[in-house]
């Protein structure tokens, strides 16, 4: 290649960016996924076998049916192979746990309890014994090291380490610093550890315990919870432990879950197996010679705890008498102080009563006064100012009085002056003469002369004219004061009404007055009855609960005793349980043996390899898609270029370039994208996605990290696939222009000649196509190439989408199908019954039953038998956990359980031919209905015939009739050690109310001795379904990003390519008068018309790649909604269309900026 | 007033930092129904003027009328109308849609038109009766042009803009080709504009414009033009 070539393909690198890059992205998405995914088993089982290595997990797990000690361990060191041998023990406890609720009396009350395990049975925890002087990185060759991880390591033997998993998953339980309650079940504690109460001081990672599931154990529900390790001083016994843990010489180097490892394993365990009979033997001697004597000991020490018993049980019911007859005198004081409420109530009654009447009295009192007062008032308004006329007038009156009477004093005097004067006239008196002129004077004035007779007589007559005057005067004046007298009369009664009116008033305001105190009274009257009633429901409600106390204490006092009764029952039962045992163990002895298992049975180690390989099935689907959208993509961008540079190739050609070089231009070019985008791909797919996917596993496993590596195998395979892909879509174009001579080449390439398309040939179809419509058929005719790039493009976009959506679907709606309202367990609730109760003792069973019927809590309940038991076939050489259930009664099972058929969906009965497996198992083992499968339950092996494969999503569960168990496991009865229960549709809201409610029967029902545990499946359900929502945003998320691009880089290049090759066609139409929308039209129909095909073939396609995929990425103990729901349709079409019309919009722009001078004026 | 009317027009690109004058302050006008030439070497500026009359592309300065309208300073949208109802296109390479056949060809423009004429009947007028259910690539330049033409007439506008019709073609296709354009205008008094660098055909117009550098230089006026068929050169 000579520089200059060199250049040439640089500068068309830069000139069709858009296009390099799309090829870029679709590689690097495809050489990506494949890495990653691909790349996800060996990470995770790399990650996984370091672990092993630095714990030294044990090769080979050695259980004895008596246990081991030094001695056995020494012998098995001896055998070939064996590189080291570690002893162990653990001991199976149950949990306990302080719960604080609120009693009847609203008090806060503590009590211990057996803790709930999240299938909800009883918390099983085991305590295994450790030597925290080996821990992992001492030299140490002791197996199954733990590694320390935080905290610090326990210095006493009463303290504990715990697993990180836990230690993240459940700290309520576990966290540093707080206390353990530990009891064992139907044994003591006691007997076999030296506490019961162990501090957590610290973390460990174990290698024993690698995932969620911890394994089965002989206590409680049968399976394992929780586990501590605690140092070996703990422990009663020195010299006597479980298991027996062997290591094999040169699996150090050798990869966990690989043949050859497997292969190395396998002629030691069968040495250990061909030895054990003879150790064991030898075990049992040395066990008979210690224990023998012990036995009878122990049987002498428990007949003498029997009869103590028996005496403290004698002297609590005396004391439980006493108690109840102290209680008999409440009712005394309640009958007093409801009396005196009641009075109380009475009087307030009666003083409500008066009020009323007075206030009624009040009224009418008022309401007459108020009519006087308005008469008066009406009166008075008419009549504004009688009261001033009559003033004036009794004034008048008073003035004319007055003056009346001075002038007829003066008349008088007058009068009385004039015979004075006539009898001294008649006398001639000179000395009186002078008296009565001087009275005279008073009337007409005196001259001098007038002291005389005559003058007297002369005085005396005008004294007469002037009284006759003043006569007449004091006449006019008596008729002035009749007048004014009889106008005063006139007056007088409107006088009186204003009197009257005025009193009115002051009536009307007292009436008002009382009218207002009386309705303050009546008012106040309620209240008080208020208060009497309030008094006397206290009263009452004081009664009652002191009734309720009374009786209360009554009974607890007898549970209480019950409780004790049963305790003291159950611990001698335990003795009597340690003495079967140490009976038993003596009987077994001569049978006694060993077990061998490799490391599947460390719980999570099958499981974990399981997973890692269920995402190979990943790396299928993806890269393939996407590297076929590759070849597509450089088909069409090498096409065009070949088109676009046909005249340089001619030029090339004629100045003597061989076609291989020339060529080799453009495979250059791709060669250049394939790389880009394979080593982007390699580097984002090497690291994120196995990263990604191991987090998501960290939920159920704990490998405590995982380093991505390089896969050099892998990559070479994504890139030479990609290449390939690449490749042969230049080639084919390429070769094609090579065979032209250079002067064809010269020539511009006669446009792409219009052709008639089949439809055409159908003329009632085509001509009822409009002229767009012929248009646009014929369009997309032209460009098949094209045309089927988007077409797989949007087809695998929908198909990602619906494949994502639906995923997502079969996760998320799993648990609601196992255990919501209308799903595989429509219980709400399961009790765990303390002592079983065979199916004959109908007593026990009415008894225990009748503590379910509560109307208004409990819908319905059903005793059923349940088991966790062991299930395979010979073919499927292993077995795998499963549940057995057998309801008692199966007439109204379906209120229970919903066991419809696994294909068809109809609902099944139960008969007694066999049992009902679920799904998954049938479809592992490969059974179908008639098959028989095995059924192992410790020494119990059962061959049960399938009657029906019904439909479950989470866990194996087994049905069978009580009939139908009790034939094929060769029981005389079942034996129930559980209830089933529906509760009412109040309890089974979501509503705090509700879970209140929910709490409070739990406590009411574990409360009664019968019922050891309650639980719940909402519990469940809310435990997991939050991991498995953020698992299903995720997953949509990550398909949503993957299709996006998809879309975006298929439909952007083609669209790009389809308007640079029509760019004269569009500027053509433009300067015909195309507005921008038809303009846009133009290229759009074709657009939208594949987009529709490609989406409906995608919504085809996605359901067969989604069940490929949700089968692949199961996991043994689950199956996945294998349905799609119809809105994972209506998301993957609508994603689509969103996706299709955002990059057409982005083309709108660039038809629009179309310039129709320059795409007319050159012509190639 | 006349028809079309260019005052003062100018057009410059602007590349990089050169500035091309294709169009320097051009002042012309051109009558209805008349046949006109607009005749000048390569580079002259004759497209450019063609291309701004026919609202393809917009002048930088000057007015350009129409029928009294101006249609130099119009919004985008009343330009593609102008396009759409007033003006057909006659291309040198006649830009048919090679996906369609000749009469299809012809119906895209008249789908747009408010008042087109029958497509059918304007491929026979131009000669094309026996051939238009042909591809483009299966037509001959003469021919495919007549379908160029057929199309630009079938929309039935007013005004018929022709940028080196007979460019691609031989002289006797060539000389068909104009003899139909000067019929359409003699007939259909539509007015037809012929860009040309072909001096020679300058006596069939009723007008020649000739162009020189950007500038018009001369505008002439046939009283007698010549019928195309009777001219030679």
């Amino acid at each position: 290649m000579t520089r200059a070539l060199f250049r040439d393909t640089l500068r068309a690198i830069r000139k069709t960016f858009s296009r390099f890059i799309s090829i870029v992205i679709i590689v690097a998405l495809g050489v990506g996924f494949f890495a990653g995914l691909k790349s996800v088993s060996p990470n995770m089982k790399k990650a996984a076998d370091s672990f092993y290595e630095k714990h030294r997990l044990a090769d080979i797990v050695l259980i004895s049916t008596v246990g081991f000690d030094e001695q056995d361990r020494a012998i098995v060191l001896e055998q070939p192979g064996v590189a080291s041998a570690t002893l162990s023990r653990f001991f199976d406890s149950l949990l306990y746990e302080e719960v604080t609720f609120e009693n009847e009396d609203g008090e806060e009350e503590t009590e211990l309890r057996v803790a709930q395990s999240m299938t909800g049975t009883g918390y099983v925890c085991r305590v295994i014994g450790y030597d925290f002087a080996q821990m992992a990185g001492s030299e140490s060759d002791r197996l199954n090291q733990l590694e320390f991880v935080t905290g610090r390591l326990p210095v006493a033997p009463n303290e504990c380490m715990v697993s990180a998993y836990e230690h993240r998953m459940d700290p309520a339980h576990y966290t540093i610093g707080s206390k353990l309650q530990l009891r064992g079940d139907h044994e003591d504690i006691l007997d076999s550890l030296k506490y019961s109460e162990y501090t957590i001081v610290g973390v460990v990672y174990s290698p024993e315990f690698i995932s969620m599931e911890l394994g089965a154990s002989q206590a409680g529900g049968g399976e394992l919870s929780g586990y501590i390790y605690v140092p070996d001083e703990a422990f009663q016994m020195e010299d006597s432990y479980t298991t027996l843990y062997v290591g094999v010489e040169g699996t150090q180097s050798l990869d966990a879950y690989s043949k050859t490892y497997a292969d190395r394993i396998r002629p030691v365990q069968d040495k250990l197996e061909e030895i054990s009979s003879v150790v064991v033997k030898q075990r049992a001697e040395r066990l008979r010679e210690t224990y023998g004597p012990r036995l009878t000991e122990g049987k002498i020490e428990l007949e003498q705890k029997r009869k103590e018993a028996a005496e403290g049980l004698a002297e609590a019911r005396e004391e439980i008498k006493r108690l109840k007859e102290g209680v008999k005198e409440g009712p005394d004081a309640y009958r007093r102080d409801k009396e005196a409420a009641e009075k109380r109530l009475a009087a307030a009654q009666k003083e409500y009563e008066d009020g009323l009447i007075e206030y009624d009295k009040r009224t009418t009192e008022y309401n007459a006064g108020k009519k006087k007062f308005d008469e008066a008032k009406k009166m008075m308004d008419e009549h504004p100012y009688a009261l001033a006329e009559y003033e004036e007038a009794q004034q008048k009156l008073e003035r004319a009085q007055n003056s009346m009477e001075i002038a007829g004093i003066a008349v008088r005097a007058g009068k009385s002056a004039i015979k004075v004067g006539r009898s001294v006239l008649e006398s001639g008196d000179q000395e009186r003469l002078e008296n009565a002129l001087r009275m005279l004077a008073e009337f007409v004035p005196m001259e001098e002369d007038d002291k005389t007779f005559e003058g007297l007589q002369k005085r005396m007559e005008e004294a007469e004219v002037q009284l006759a005057e003043q006569e007449e005067a004091v006449a006019e004046g008596q008729a002035e004061i009749d007048a004014a007298r009889k106008e005063l009369k006139d007056i007088e009664p409107l006088i009186k009404q204003i009197h009257e009116y005025n009193d009115a008033t002051a009536t009307l305001a007292k009436a008002y007055q009382d009218l207002e105190a009386a309705r303050k009274r009546l008012e106040a009257a309620p209240a008080e009855i208020e208060a009497g009633e309030k008094e006397l429901a206290r009263v009452l409600a004081q009664a009652q609960k002191d009734l309720a106390n009374y009786s209360s204490l009554d009974r607890s006092s007898e549970k209480e005793l019950a409780r004790e009764e049963a305790e003291i029952q159950r611990q001698l039962a335990d003795a009597e349980r340690t003495i079967r045992r140490g009976e038993n163990l003596m009987i077994s002895l001569p049978n006694a043996q060993w077990l061998s298992a490799d490391r599947d049975n460390f719980a999570g180690y099958t499981n974990y390899g399981n997973q890692a390989d269920s995402m190979e099935a990943f790396a299928l689907v993806f890269p393939m898609l996407f590297f076929l959208i590759a070849a597509l993509v450089s088909l069409t961008t090498m096409t065009r270029m070949v088109e676009d540079e046909r005249m340089q190739l001619g030029v090339l050609k004629a100045a003597g370039y061989s076609g291989g070089a020339i060529a080799f231009k453009y495979l250059f070019y791709a060669f250049t994208a394939v790389l880009l985008g394979s080593v982007l791909g390699l580097a984002l797919g090497f690291t994120l996605i196995p990263v990604a996917i191991f987090q998501a596993y960290t939920i159920l496993f704990l490998i405590p990290s995982m380093t991505p590596g390089f896969f050099a195998g892998t990559a070479a395979f994504g890139f030479g696939a990609a290449l390939l892909f690449t490749m042969s879509g230049v080639v084919f174009p390429v070769l094609l222009s090579m065979r032209h001579k250079p002067a064809q080449l010269l020539r511009p390439k006669a446009p792409k000649a219009g052709k008639r398309v089949f439809l055409e040939w159908i003329p009632p179809l085509w001509q009822r196509l409009n002229f767009n419509g012929k248009v646009t058929v014929r369009n997309l005719m032209r460009n098949k190439k094209r045309f089927l790039m988007t077409f797989v493009g949007i087809m695998g976009c929908t198909a990602l989408l619906l494949t994502g959506f639906g995923i997502g679907n079969s996760i998320g709606t799993m648990l609601d199908k196992q255990f919501g309202p209308e799903s595989v367990m429509k219980f709400d609730a399961q009790a765990l019954l303390t002592s079983p109760i065979p199916e004959g003792d109908t007593e026990a069973m009415r008894g225990t039953m009748e503590l379910f019927d509560q109307p208004g809590r409990i819908h319905n309940a059903v005793p059923v038998y349940m088991k966790d038991m062991y299930a395979g076939t010979q073919a499927f050489g292993r077995q795998i956990k499963v549940v057995l259930a057998v309801p008692a009664y199966t007439g109204d099972i379906n209120d229970f359980l919903m066991l419809n058929d696994e294909k068809t969906g109809k609902p099944l009965t139960f008969n007694n031919t066999g049992a009902f497996i679920n799904g998954k198992t049938a479809e592992l083992m490969d059974l179908s209905v008639g098959d028989e499968i095995t059924l192992q339950v410790g020494p119990v092996i059962a061959r049960v015939p399938v009657a029906g494969i019904v439909r479950n999503y989470v866990y194996h569960y087994i049905y069978m009739s009580s009939q139908a168990y009790e034939e094929f496991f060769g029981m005389e009865e079942t034996i129930y050690n559980a209830v089933l229960l529906r509760l009412s549709p109040e309890l089974i809201k979501n509503t705090s109310e509700a879970k209140t409610e929910k709490a409070r029967l739990s406590r009411d029902l574990t409360d009664e001795a019968e019922i050891m545990a309650l639980a719940y499946n909402s519990i469940i359900v809310d435990q997991v379904d939050s991991t498995l929502q953020i698992m299903r945003k995720v997953i949509v998320l990550v398909f949503t990003l993957a299709a996006g691009m998809l879309a975006f880089v298929v439909l952007y290049n083609l669209n790009n390519i389809n308007i640079y090759e029509r760019i004269r066609e569009l500027a053509t139409i433009k300067v015909l008068g195309f507005y921008d929308g038809e303009a846009d039209m133009y290229i759009y129909r074709e657009n939208i018309i594949i987009s529709i095909l490609g989406i409906g073939a995608g919504l085809l396609l996605g359901i067969p790649i989604h069940g490929f995929v949700v089968q692949k990425a199961e996991i043994e103990s689950m199956m996945f909604v294998r349905q799609l729901a119809w809105d994972n349709y209506v998301w993957a079409l609508a994603i689509t269309v969103v996706f299709a019309i955002g990059i057409n919009a982005l083309m709108h722009k660039k038809i629009k900026n179309i310039s129709m001078v320059e795409s007319l004026k050159s012509v190639e | 007033m006349s028809f079309i009317e260019f005052e003062g027009v100018s057009k410059e690109y602007v590349m990089g930092e050169v500035t091309i004058r294709a169009m320097d302050n051009c002042d012309f006008a051109i009558e209805e129904g008349e046949l006109a030439l607009i005749v000048g070497s390569s580079g002259a500026g004759k497209t450019t003027a063609l291309n701004i009359l026919g609202g393809m592309d917009s002048a930088s300065g000057g007015i350009v009328r129409v029928d009294g309208s101006d249609i130099t300073h119009v919004s985008n949208r009343k330009l593609i109308e102008f396009r759409r109802n007033q003006v057909g296109f006659v291309f040198q390479f006649y830009n048919l849609i090679p996906n369609l056949t000749a009469l299809e060809n012809v119906e895209i423009a008249t789908q747009l038109s408010v008042n087109p004429l029958l497509p059918e009947e304007v491929l026979e007028q131009v000669g094309l009766a026996d051939r238009m259910n042909n591809f483009p690539a299966q037509l001959s330049g003469g021919e495919q042009q007549r379908v160029s033409i057929a199309r630009a007439l079938a929309k039935n506008p007013r005004l018929l803009l022709c940028d080196e019709p007979t460019g691609a073609l031989d002289y006797a296709t060539g000389k068909q080709i104009l003899s139909l354009l000067q019929r359409t205008c003699r007939e259909t008094g539509m007015t037809v504009i012929i860009i040309t660098h072909n001096q020679a055909i300058e006596p069939i117009a009723d007008r020649v414009i000739r162009m020189r550098s950007g500038q018009i230089y001369n505008v002439s006026l046939n009283e007698n033009p010549k019928d195309v068929n009777d001219l030679e050169w």
